[in-house]
C-alpha cells in the first residue's frame, strides 16, 4: 500500500482546495452561489505574482495584495450581485470567472496566456499555516453576530431584513472577504507552481470549489472542509489505483475516475441534498461537549421578568395617515387613517382582501409608501428600506410562518436582539421562555404552532415600539389560542402598541383594546370592541360571521 | 454589402443552432423550476454517436440525425431518472449538483471510450454554397439548417402553448403539489419534458455538426455554458426569451468575429450576459419570481 499523503502536490493541493471551499462557505452562508470564485482566485494569484517578480515584494505582503486585488475586483461583483437572486446571480457570477480569464490572457502587462513566471517558491508549510488561520477566522466570522445575520439571509433574505438585517450590507460584506480568503489561495498557488497561466483558473475551477461546499454542506464550518477533503483525497486515491497491485481492470486513471465521481456525486445529493455534513450531524457529533457548555451558561439564561419599556404617554406610537396603495390596476389600500398609542392593542378587523395585510406590509417597509405618511413616535418613516425601520422600533410577524430554520431557537432570538440598538433591551432568557422552546432545537425542527411563537418573540426581542403580527393564531388550537392571548397581553403590558391582524375574531374582540375595521381598503368603523360589535355598517360589511363565531 | 449580408447569415445560422439548444434549457427550467447542467455534454454524447453510426454503418444524412435525436431524447430521460427524481422536485440545488455528476459520467464515459483529441467528422463533405437569395450566398444544408430550426421552434412553442400535454407541462410549472390532485401523472410529464429537451439538444448538435463538419468528446462544457448563458439573458422559463436571445448572441457574435475581436470571442456571450442582468435583472423576457 502506497501513502498518498507522502505526496507533496497531493498535500499541498488537498489544503489549497480546503482554503477555496472556505472562500465560497463565506459568500455562499448568505445564500449567493457564487462561481466567480476561480476569477478572484485568478486575480488574487496574479496580483501576488506582479508584486513578487516585478517588485520582490516578500510572502506576506504578497498574499496581502492578492486579497486586497481580489477585494477590490470583488466590490462590483457583490454590488451586481446585489440586484439578482437565484439562478441569475448563479450565472452573472460565473460571467466573472470568464471575463476575468479572457481580460488576463489579453493583458500584456501579465504576460497573456504565457502568464508569469519565477515566482518565490512557498510550499506546504506556508499553506497550512494560512489555512489555519482562515479557519480559525472563519469560525469566529461565523460565530460573531456577523455570522448569525449571515446564516440569517441564508435561510430567508426577506425575512431577515424585517429582523433588522441589513442584507445588503451583509451580502455586499460576504462576496468580498470570500474573494479576500479566494485571492490569498490564489497566490499561494502561483508561489507553489512557481507560474500561473489565465487556463489554470477557468470554469471548471469554480464548479469545482462549488461542488466542495454543496457536496460538504454548508450549514457548518466543518462541511466545506470535509467536503474538499473527500474530494480531492477521492480523486487522488483512484488515480493511483494501480499502484495497490490491483489488476488493470481497476485502473480508475483519468478519465474513469472522474465518471465515478460523478456518479457518487450523484448518490450523496439522492441521499444528503443538504450536503454530507448537515448542522444537525454537526451538533449530534458534538453534543457532549455542548451539555457541559451549556450547563456553565445555564445561570445566564435564568429569566428575569423584563422591566416596561415604553410607558403609556399622549403621545402616539404609531401614525398612519392617509395611507394608499395599488397593485397595477388593483386599490388594495383606498385611504387608511388611525394611530396607537403605546401599551396598547388595535386589532385591524377586515374580510379577505380588504387591504391588512398590505397595510402591514407597508407600515413595515416591505412595500413602498406610494401615498400617505408614517409616523413612528415622531420620526417619519418615509421611505426607509424595512431593517432600518425595524431598528427603529417597528417589528413583524409575516402571515405564513417565516424563522430562520437552519438557527437554533436562541440565535433566531439574539438576532432580533441585535436590532434593539439602543433601546433598553429585553432579558434574554425572558424572550426564550416566550417561545417556548428549547434554545439548542434548530427551528426548523419545530412545529408550526412553536415556530410561530419562535418568530413572536424574534420579533419582541428587538424592543419595538409597534409590533405588528399577520395572523398569529392561524393553524393554532383553543389551548394555545389563550397562551397567544397571554403572550399579547404581556406584550401590551410592556408598553408595545401591539397591531393585531387575525381571522380569529374572538381573539381580536377579547384582546384588543381598540378595533380598526378595513373594508375595501377603507376604514369603515374603529372603535372598542362593544362598539364595533354593534356597529350596524361593520356587521353588513363583515360581522355576519362573528354572529356565528362568537 | 454582401459581405453585411453573409455576416447576418453566419450570425443567423449560428443563432438558430443557439436557439434550439438554449431552448432546451428552457423547457426544463420553464416547466420543473430545475437546473439542467447535463445538456452540454448530452448534446455533445448525441452528436458523438450519431457521427460514429453514419462512420461505421454509413447511414444517411437524414438517418444520422434521427439517431442524435434518439440518443438525446434518451439523456434527456436519464437525467429525470437518475439524477432529477431520487433528489426530488423540491431541491433545485442539489437537482442541479446531481445533473453535474451526470455531466461527468457522459463526458468522461466518451473520453475514455473515444480519447480526447478524437473529433469525429462527418462521413461526406459538406456542399460548397450554391444558392443565391437576395444578398444572401449559401449552401443547400444551410437553407436546410435555418428551416428546420424555424419549425422546430415554432413547433416546439405551439406544443407548449396548445396541446394537452403542453398545458399540464404550464400547470406543473404552475403549481407541482397540485397536478397529483388532479389525476395528471407528474412522471410521466417530467419525462415528456426532458425527453423533448433532449431531443432538441441532440437535434441542435446534429445542425452544429453539418455546419462544421465534426463533433468533439470536449465539445460539451462550453457550448453546454453558453446555452445556459442564453437562457439566462433571454429570462429564465421563457420560450420566447431563450430563441430572441439565442438568434440575438449568433448574431453579435458573428459581428464581433467579423471585426475581429481576438481571444474575446469567447467572452461575448458572457460580457452579453452581464450588460442584460445589469439592465434587466430578469432577462429580457423573464418575470420577477
Amino acid at each position: 500500500m502506497i501513502d498518498v499523503f507522502q505526496n507533496d502536490a497531493f498535500r499541498f493541493f488537498l489544503l489549497f482546495n480546503m482554503l477555496v471551499a472556505l472562500g465560497m462557505y463565506v459568500v455562499y452562508s448568505t445564500g449567493q452561489l457564487s462561481l466567480g470564485q476561480a476569477g478572484f482566485a485568478a486575480v488574487g494569484a496574479y496580483a501576488g505574482s506582479y508584486v513578487d517578480v516585478k517588485l520582490g515584494w516578500p510572502l506576506v505582503p504578497v498574499l496581502l495584495a492578492a486579497a486586497a486585488a481580489a477585494a477590490l475586483v470583488a466590490i462590483p461583483v457583490a454590488f451586481g450581485a446585489n440586484r439578482v437572486r437565484g439562478l441569475y446571480l448563479v450565472m452573472g457570477t460565473l460571467a466573472v470567472t470568464e471575463v476575468v480569464r479572457v481580460s488576463l490572457s489579453n493583458l500584456d502587462a501579465v504576460g497573456g496566456i504565457q502568464g508569469i513566471h519565477g515566482m518565490e517558491p512557498s510550499g506546504v508549510l506556508e499553506m497550512a499555516v494560512v489555512l489555519a488561520l482562515a479557519i480559525g477566522g472563519v469560525a469566529w466570522l461565523m460565530a460573531s453576530p456577523l455570522g448569525l445575520e449571515m446564516r440569517a439571509i441564508f435561510d430567508d433574505e426577506d425575512a431577515a431584513a424585517a429582523a433588522g438585517v441589513s442584507t445588503r450590507t451583509v451580502k455586499i460584506i460576504a462576496v468580498v472577504a470570500g474573494a479576500a480568503l479566494t485571492g490569498i489561495a490564489g497566490a499561494l498557488f502561483a508561489r507553489y507552481l512557481s507560474f500561473i497561466r489565465p487556463d489554470l483558473f477557468g470554469i471548471g475551477l469554480s464548479f469545482s470549489i462549488a461542488l466542495y461546499v454543496l457536496i460538504g454542506g454548508v450549514h457548518s464550518l466543518a462541511g466545506p472542509l470535509v467536503g474538499a477533503f473527500l474530494i480531492t483525497y477521492l480523486l487522488e486515491v483512484l488515480n493511483r489505483m494501480q499502484q495497490f497491485g490491483l489488476p488493470p481492470v481497476l485502473d480508475f486513471a483519468s478519465p474513469w475516475r472522474f465518471a465515478i465521481y460523478g456518479g457518487l456525486v450523484m448518490a450523496v445529493m439522492a441521499v444528503r441534498p443538504e450536503g454530507l455534513l448537515t448542522r444537525g450531524a454537526v451538533r449530534s457529533l458534538l453534543a457532549p461537549l455542548r451539555r457541559r457548555v451549556r450547563r456553565l451558561r445555564a445561570s445566564a439564561h435564568a429569566a428575569a421578568t423584563p422591566a416596561r419599556l415604553w410607558t403609556a404617554g399622549e403621545g402616539a406610537a404609531l401614525e398612519v395617515v392617509g395611507v394608499g396603495h395599488r397593485f397595477g390596476g388593483l386599490v388594495a389600500l383606498e385611504d387608511v387613517a388611525f394611530t396607537i398609542r403605546p401599551a396598547e392593542i388595535v386589532a385591524l378587523l377586515g374580510a379577505n382582501g380588504a387591504g391588512k395585510t398590505t397595510l402591514i406590509n407597508v407600515v413595515a417597509g416591505r412595500l413602498p409608501l406610494q401615498r400617505g405618511s408614517l409616523r413612528l413616535a415622531r420620526t417619519s418613516l418615509g421611505l426607509l428600506p424595512a431593517h432600518r425601520r425595524t431598528r427603529l422600533g417597528v417589528s413583524r410577524t409575516f402571515q405564513s410562518v417565516r424563522v430562520f430554520g437552519h438557527l437554533t431557537v436562541g440565535e433566531n432570538v439574539r438576532l432580533g436582539l441585535r436590532a434593539a440598538r439602543d433601546r433598553a433591551r429585553l432579558p434574554l432568557g425572558w424572550l426564550i421562555e416566550l417561545t417556548g422552546a428549547p434554545p439548542e432545537a434548530l427551528a426548523r425542527d419545530l412545529t408550526l404552532v412553536s415556530q410561530r411563537r419562535v418568530e413572536i418573540a424574534r420579533a419582541v426581542a428587538s424592543s419595538p415600539l409597534v409590533l405588528l403580527l399577520d395572523e398569529p393564531s392561524a393553524g393554532m388550537n383553543e389551548r394555545e389560542r389563550g397562551e397567544l392571548a397571554q403572550i399579547i397581553r404581556s406584550l401590551r403590558d410592556l408598553g408595545i402598541a401591539v397591531v393585531l391582524v387575525d381571522h380569529n375574531v374572538d381573539l381580536a374582540l377579547g384582546i384588543a383594546d381598540r378595533i380598526v375595521v378595513l373594508d375595501f381598503g377603507l376604514v369603515i368603523a374603529e372603535g372598542v370592541p362593544d362598539a364595533i360589535r354593534r356597529d350596524e355598517r361593520v356587521r353588513a360589511a363583515y360581522l355576519g360571521t362573528m354572529g356565528r363565531s362568537a | 454589402m454582401t459581405e453585411l449580408a453573409q455576416t447576418l447569415l453566419n450570425g443567423l445560422l449560428l443563432g438558430a443552432n443557439y436557439a434550439l439548444l438554449a431552448l432546451s434549457y428552457t423547457l426544463v427550467f420553464g416547466v420543473l423550476r430545475l437546473l439542467t447542467l447535463a445538456h452540454g455534454q448530452i448534446f455533445m454524447a448525441a452528436g458523438l454517436v450519431a457521427l460514429v453510426a453514419a462512420d461505421r454503418q454509413g447511414l444517411p444524412l437524414i438517418v444520422t440525425g434521427l439517431v442524435a435525436i434518439v440518443v438525446g431524447a434518451s439523456l434527456g430521460v436519464a437525467t429525470d431518472l437518475f439524477a432529477f427524481r431520487p433528489v426530488g422536485l423540491g431541491r433545485p440545488i442539489a437537482a442541479a449538483v446531481a445533473t453535474i455528476g451526470f455531466a461527468l459520467v457522459i463526458e468522461n464515459t466518451a473520453l475514455q471510450l473515444r480519447g480526447s483529441s478524437t473529433a469525429v467528422a462527418l462521413r461526406e463533405p459538406l456542399p460548397a454554397p450554391d444558392l443565391v437569395l437576395g444578398p444572401f450566398l449559401l449552401s443547400t444544408v444551410q437553407l436546410f439548417i435555418l428551416a428546420i430550426a424555424a419549425v422546430v421552434m415554432v413547433a416546439t412553442n405551439a406544443f407548449v402553448d396548445r396541446s394537452r400535454w403542453g398545458m399540464a407541462m404550464r400547470a406543473l410549472a404552475e403549481s407541482p403539489r397540485l397536478l397529483p390532485l388532479l389525476g395528471i401523472p407528474v412522471g410521466r410529464i417530467t419525462v415528456l419534458t426532458l425527453a423533448i429537451s433532449g431531443a432538441l439538444a441532440g437535434l441542435a448538435s446534429f445542425l452544429v455538426a453539418l455546419r462544421n463538419g465534426s463533433v468533439s468528446p470536449l465539445a460539451g462544457t462550453d457550448i453546454g455554458l453558453v446555452g445556459l448563458a442564453i437562457m439566462t439573458i433571454g429570462g429564465l422559463g421563457s420560450l420566447p426569451g431563450a430563441m430572441v436571445a439565442g438568434i440575438g448572441l449568433g448574431i453579435v457574435e458573428a459581428f464581433a468575429s467579423s471585426i475581429g475581436v481576438g481571444t474575446f470571442q469567447s467572452a461575448v456571450p458572457w460580457l452579453l450576459l452581464v450588460l442584460i442582468l445589469l439592465v434587466r435583472p430578469h432577462g429580457i423576457l423573464g418575470k420577477p419570481e
